[in-house]
């Protein structure tokens, strides 16, 4: 499906530039390169151009997305301190953080634990938070990844680039969504962030990915709900607005869940992704653990 | 004085918006520390770990005659950190400091004891304070 184009090609800016430049070309030598230099100067004004005409267009969805409201019901739709304080951090209080609601309270429609499987709700017995991944430096995997912001989207052509800001749960990571009508490959291939193929219904772009690997925080890092290589992720990206993007997942994994688990996290467009220089150091990721961390498996 | 008290503004503006609010993310410091209380710990920095996310500094500290080892965990990653004047040669080993922070929910199994740090105050009275939790809790220190 090819994407709406608004670059400001007929302007009269850009016929002067392009008028110069081939003047400089014909005289060539240093004319040559001095012509180029006002073209550089008007690229911010046609980039701001292109960037109003994406904004306008509900199929672009080039840009940062945040979630300013993180963790809360602007973001997430409930007040995660009531809706998972049934589950109980390492040190046995109530848990005050979670991507997804554990019960159908503080706001929350719906309660994970009525749609985990007997297996999940038995996993949810045995984990503890030494074995989340992200103490040792991995990457939070999607969703979970998304649950502060979506990222720095660039559309082209046949892919879609999600850039994700680069911090201790994120070291790295680009999402690639291929356009292009391909397939998934073999269930042979597993990729961290799955592998994603998109197309649009109407204005929505539905992203679906799968070949993921097996994780124990694969729907939720806090309090660290698993998925397994059988997970399906359908992402449904909806701007409802030039600046505001909702997304909303189904999350389908036969090994964990007994019907498939929907929910929508807001967004909103940034200027830029925040600034980080960040590379993860596991010992300094699991430090934590051991000064604060207590585990039932503590030998 | 307006310029000089607009710019203190201003700075504490950028501090709070600097804030590493994407490490506190998902590793949920309110899940592992008591932020409604506040301790200090004196003692000599015996090791440095200046590593993301988290970096952190061991020290021993005397406890009823008994030499204890606490590791002080930082927020801030390494860059965070830097913004603050603290880097590897501003905490050599020997250094003798307070730190003011929070003391975990539970202990861990690694055998010494832990607090998450907002403020160090050094043997000469330099005190760093990184960020306003003391404040924003509004809990009195009750060491």
């Amino acid at each position: 499906m090819a994407l709406k184009r608004s670059r400001a090609s007929d302007s009269p800016w850009t016929v002067a530039i392009s008028l110069a430049a081939l003047m400089a070309m014909a005289f060539g030598g240093l004319t040559n390169v001095a012509a180029q230099a006002p073209a550089g100067r008007a690229s911010a004004a046609e980039r701001a151009a292109e960037a109003e005409a994406a904004a306008k267009d509900p199929r672009n969805f080039t840009g940062y997305w945040g979630m300013p409201g993180y963790k809360t019901p602007a973001g997430h739709g409930f007040e995660a301190r009531i809706a998972c304080a049934a589950l109980k951090d390492p040190s046995g209080a109530p848990m005050e953080r979670c991507d997804q609601p554990w019960e159908a309270k503080g706001g929350a429609k719906f309660g994970l634990k009525d749609f985990l499987n007997k297996r999940g709700l038995a996993w949810m017995e045995f984990r503890d938070e030494q074995m989340s991944e992200k103490h040792l430096c991995l990457p939070t995997m999607l969703p979970g990844i998304m649950d502060h912001e979506a990222g720095s989207v660039r559309m082209l052509d046949g892919v879609m680039l999600i850039q994700l800001t680069t911090d201790a749960f994120a070291e790295g990571v680009t999402r690639t969504v291929y356009m292009d009508g391909r397939q998934h490959p073999g269930p042979h291939e597993v990729f961290m962030q799955g592998h994603s193929v998109g197309r649009f219904e109407g204005d929505e772009l539905v992203i679906e990915t799968t070949n993921f690997p097996f994780s124990p925080d694969g729907l939720d890092d806090h309090i660290h709900v698993p998925s397994s290589a059988a997970k399906k992720l359908t992402e449904r990206w909806k701007k409802i607005g030039p600046d505001k993007l909702d997304v909303t997942f189904t999350q389908e994994d036969p090994i964990f869940l007994k019907k498939p688990w929907t929910w929508t996290w807001h967004y909103v467009k940034g200027t830029q992704p925040p600034l980080t220089n960040f590379s993860c150091d596991p010992e300094g990721a699991f430090m934590q653990m051991k000064v604060a961390t207590p585990s039932k498996y503590d030998e | 004085m307006r310029l000089r008290t607009g710019l203190l503004i201003l700075a504490l503006a950028a501090v709070i918006a600097g804030r590493p609010a994407q490490v506190q993310a998902h590793h949920s410091v309110a899940n592992f520390w008591e932020q409604s209380k506040i301790i200090a710990v004196t003692g000599t920095v015996t090791k440095v770990l200046l590593v993301n996310p988290h970096p952190s500094l061991f020290m021993d500290v005397m406890e009823d005659g008994q030499k204890v080892q606490y590791v002080a965990i930082l927020g801030q990653g390494v860059a965070g950190l830097a913004k603050f004047g603290l880097t590897k040669d501003s905490l050599p080993i020997g250094t003798k400091l307070t730190v003011d922070g929070h003391p975990p929910k539970a202990s861990g199994s690694g055998g010494a004891k832990g607090i998450l740090v907002f403020a160090f105050t050094f043997e000469d009275g330099k005190k760093v304070v990184l960020g306003d939790e003391a404040a924003a809790f509004g809990v009195p220190r009750n060491n």
